[in-house]
């Protein structure tokens, strides 16, 4: 008896040191699961191997003193002495090596439905210097063809005015895409996927922009697990979240709230001339759903408002304008909500179906005069996409956007040539309120020919109708494109077109502006090519250039008589380069824009227009080491031209000077030069990520003058400088 | 035929028939043998020994069906093991029993037990270095569809550098194809214990990137 009990106590001994050790291997700061990886026990030389989750488990481990050993390719080697015992949930994770020599990465140009569209995806836009923490359109201003206006962040497309650009997102318009200031854009740059420019020669999918599109495309949110992401710097605060809601849908949601008002009012308070009396602030909340609702047919909904708010207190009017002081105010807002339904009806057609319901509201008050307009908006997009055969492709649509419109207006008129404007005090003061409907209607047809499947060529005769019902007008728009693929690396392209849009609401008002007015259009053309060096690595050279002539027509320009009238003309020459080149830790970019822009009007003959400017270059850099990205922009661009003014007369009746301006737009600033950096440093936690980041804009201080300010009597000016160095610290936390 | 007697056509069909079975029999195409040989793999011992690991045991590859040359007349023996095989042929221990002929079929290269024993990577103090990088072609499939995607591949590596095996541990299914036989075509500068060129396994990841 006494040997059988001693036999148990020494089999219960024995099992008492056999433990086991469940757990899970992550990659660190992703919390991504390790799949089939190989880990160790040490003395003991047990192996186990991670499962589809990074799950594993280790049986018969003896108790004690022992060394968990993970030896995995592309991360840092793991090596950790540990107490073997029981352990249910141990969590090991495992920090990826920044340069990992295990890893290959074959890159493709992706197959283009628009040749001339110039893209930036999120990867490179959140790492584009110069574009304040990643805003996409801010870093579409790197795009060759593209330039900044004065004190803002609109985009002038390849020498056209900022009014000729179209903003979209998903394909529908919006009326803007930045905050005020052109400090940010609408939406936080983590909400989208890619921006997309279309310059001169572009497709027939788009139209009512007869100088270039910018659309924005919302992503799909993360489907595998929880995500989220916080930020705060020296200007906005911000955050999101997205993840999946069951096995068929997930969703985003992220707001963002700027306080920059609160640092204006602190400014303001320093300042005789203007107090802010409330702070101004400007936030937008997007919000994306996707489900899939079967094999064939998927839903994504994107919602998206933005709010900008200004309040201020002139103490003082305005040197040559006495109507412009007391309480100024200016709110513009906007929301939209985007349902697509992308539907796979047979391998060889696909339908698209898309609504944009929405309200657009500005509301702008000076001293008591007032400008109201509220606008419902419905916009419809439908495309259905043919693969009829290897060599012929074809994409038929709908583009059609309904408006009503709600205007009240108490604003003197005002009349403004080459950029200068007679004073509020001296117009014709105007009060009235309008409602009316407004369609626009268009309908395209994009073929992509080839004569046998490896033909290199590819004939693209596109075309497009569009209706506007403010002018009652059908505008035919062929806009046929040629697409020779050289051989895998080399692209050659060509496009013709024409492109019309509707003049502005308050152009052709009939209170307000003319109501005879026709629509300006364009006609573009345009050869380029882009040559790949890199023969399918991510490494390397590659080199586009593009030459383009765009000739407009009816523009509408100001008139004495009419308020308005089509008979402004001009031309838009222009060649851009581009040249990226990759290796290791560096990456750079030389992209270089020659451009005569011109305009014609009766009476004035030739001038350059005000976006002329001759010459735009842009020095991009960034060198990425371990967990640091030093990242640097240098500009200089050709200064915008004005028109000087000559003297002014005295106008006794409102006590106001009126100007006489010289030669138009016969004056330019001097050369724009700016130099940005941006420093990240990233802090890789076991389960989430900070990154502290730097950005100084104009770090050289660089005097860049962007306005002229006079004097009451127009005798002494002086230049009005543009940004001057401006230090963002933030912190972004992400998991 | 009516004319023939019963007898006389029994013995025509008989002859018929025996002389397509021994035209049959004489035509037939001899198949090949392929017999499984049992191997037996002697897994080193001192591999868990940190500071020595020894040579992993050579194997002998041979083609099937086909005499090593100049081979010295051995013992006919079955039950050889994988020790049984040398440069000179088949050495068995004495007291094999002669009952079968010598087994023809051999080790192929791909043959699992064939492939060289990886150390373990706790183990390894030089890991492989990538002499020669293919790239492949993007698939076409994935560029109309506009599919992006990383391929993470196990790949054993033998003491030549040359990569021996390649299985997938994930990724999409339209670029595994292309990056099994694109992994195939590397070269690798081999890992090393202690200074001594060694098989290893390793994770490798093909990125396949699509860019605007």
């Amino acid at each position: 008896m006494a040997w059988t009990i001693l036999f148990f106590t020494f089999l219960s001994a024995f099992a008492e040191d056999q433990v086991a050790i469940k757990g899970k291997i992550l990659e660190k700061g992703s919390r991504k699961p390790l799949t089939d990886v190989s880990l160790y026990i040490l003395p003991q030389k047990i192996k186990a191997i991670s499962d589809k989750q990074g799950r594993f488990s280790f049986e018969n481990v003896l108790a004690g003193d022992c060394e968990l050993i993970i030896n995995l390719t592309g991360y840092n080697k793991y090596e950790n002495k540990i107490a073997c015992s029981t352990i249910e949930n141990l969590e090991i994770y495992l920090e990826k090596k920044f340069y990992t020599s295990f890893e290959t990465t074959v890159t493709s140009k992706v197959i283009k439905r628009d040749d001339q569209a110039q893209s930036l995806t999120q990867e490179e836009f959140i790492k584009a210097p110069g574009s304040f923490g990643g805003d996409p359109v801010r870093a579409s201003q790197n795009l060759p063809g593209v330039a900044a206006t004065s004190g803002s962040a609109q985009v002038v497309v390849q020498g056209s005015s900022p009014d000729d650009t179209g903003y979209l997102i998903n394909g529908h318009r919006v009326p803007l895409v930045f905050h005020f200031g052109g400090l940010s854009s609408v939406i936080i740059p983590e909400a989208v996927e890619r921006v997309d420019l279309l310059p001169s020669g572009y497709g027939p999918e788009y139209s009512r922009a007869i100088g270039g599109i910018i659309g924005l495309t919302t992503k799909s949110p993360k489907e595998e697990r929880i995500h989220g992401m916080a930020y705060v710097d020296l200007l906005n605060v911000g955050g999101l979240v997205e993840g999946p809601l069951d096995e068929k849908s997930s969703v985003f949601v992220a707001g963002r709230y700027s306080y920059i008002g609160e640092v204006l009012k602190k400014v303001s308070e320093s300042n005789e001339d203007f107090e802010v009396t409330s702070a101004p602030v400007y936030y937008d909340l997007t919000s994306i759903y996707k489900r899939k609702l079967n094999d064939k047919n998927e839903l994504k909904t994107t919602f998206i408002f933005s709010k900008d708010e200004l309040k201020f207190f002139l103490n003082k009017p305005i040197n040559n304008d006495p109507a412009l002081r007391g309480k100024l105010k200016n709110e513009t807002q906007f929301f939209r909500i985007i349902p697509q339904l992308k539907t796979q009806l047979s391998a060889q057609h696909a339908l698209d179906n898309s609504l944009a319901l929405g309200k657009d509201s500005i509301d702008l008050n000076i001293s008591g005069q007032f400008l109201q307009v509220e606008s419902n908006v419905i916009s419809q997009r439908s495309e259905l996409a043919s693969n009829w055969s290897p060599t012929y492709k074809t994409y038929l649509g709908l583009d059609n956007q309904w408006t009503n419109t709600s205007t009240k207006i108490n604003l003197p008129t005002s009349y403004s040539v080459g950029g200068v404007a007679t004073p509020f005090s001296v117009g014709e003061e105007r009060k009235f309120e309008t409602k009316g409907n407004q369609t626009q209607l268009g309908a395209y047809l994009r073929q992509e020919i080839k004569t046998n499947e490896d033909s290199a060529w590819t004939y693209l005769p596109n075309i497009r109708v569009d209706h506007f019902t403010l002018n009652k007008e059908t505008q035919f728009q062929p806009r046929p494109q040629l697409r020779y693929q050289w051989d895998p690396s080399l692209l050659l392209r060509g496009a013709w077109g024409k492109y019309v849009q509707a003049p502005r609401p308050q152009e052709s008002s009939k209170e307000y502006g003319n109501s005879e007015l026709r629509s300006p259009y364009a006609y573009h053309y345009m050869v380029g090519h882009t040559k790949d060096f890199r023969q399918g690595a991510n490494q390397g050279l590659e080199f586009t250039n593009n030459y383009f002539y765009k000739e407009l027509k009816d523009l509408v320009i100001s008139d004495v008589a009419k308020r308005y009238s089509n008979e402004g003309t001009g031309t838009i020459l222009g060649a851009e380069l581009q040249a990226k080149y990759r290796q290791d830790e560096w990456s750079s970019q030389v992209v270089y824009t020659y451009l005569k822009s011109r305009r014609r009007r009766p009476g004035q003959g030739e001038t350059p227009s005000e976006f002329d400017q001759t010459h735009n270059l842009n020095l991009i850099g960034a060198y990425n080491i371990p967990r640091w990205t030093f990242a640097g922009r240098f500009r200089l661009v050709t200064g915008v031209p004005y028109t000087p003014i000559t003297g002014a007369t005295y106008d006794s009746d409102n006590d106001v000077y009126i100007p006489r301006i010289g030669e138009i737009y016969s004056e330019r600033f001097d050369a724009f030069k700016q130099f940005d950096i941006r420093i990240d440093r990233k802090f890789i936690y076991d389960t989430w990520i900070l990154t502290a980041y730097l950005e100084v804009q104009n770090v050289l201080n660089a005097k860049n003058s962007q306005r002229v300010e006079y004097s009451f009597d127009y005798k002494a000016r002086e230049f009005q400088r543009g940004l001057p160095i401006l230090p963002t610290f933030g912190v972004k936390g992400e998991f | 035929m009516q004319s023939l007697k019963p007898w006389q056509v029994s013995f025509i069909y008989h002859l018929v028939a025996a002389a397509l079975v021994v035209g049959v029999a004489l035509l037939r195409v001899t198949p090949i043998e392929v017999y499984e040989v049992p191997i037996e793999i002697n897994e080193p011992k001192e591999i868990q020994n940190i500071t020595e690991v020894k040579e992993l045991p050579k194997v002998v590859l041979k083609t099937v069906n086909q005499q090593v040359a100049n081979a010295k007349a051995a013992r006919e023996i079955f039950g050889a093991n994988r020790n049984s095989y040398t440069d000179e042929g088949i050495e068995v221990k004495k007291g094999n029993t002669l009952a079968k002929e010598v087994d023809q079929t051999a080790l192929l290269d791909t043959d699992a037990s064939a492939l060289p024993t990886p150390t373990e990577e706790y183990l390894v103090s030089e890991m492989p270095v990538v002499i020669a990088e293919i790239r492949p072609d993007y698939p076409q499939e994935a560029k109309v569809k506009r599919l992006e995607g990383a391929v993470g591949l196990d790949v054993l590596i033998d003491q030549m550098g040359e990569v021996r095996k390649v299985s997938i541990i994930d990724g999409p299914e339209v670029f595994r194809a292309t990056a099994i036989e694109a992994m195939k075509k590397f070269k690798f500068k081999p890992a090393k214990v202690d200074g001594k060129a060694v098989a290893v396994r390793i994770r490798y990841v093909l990125n396949f990137k699509l860019e605007y």
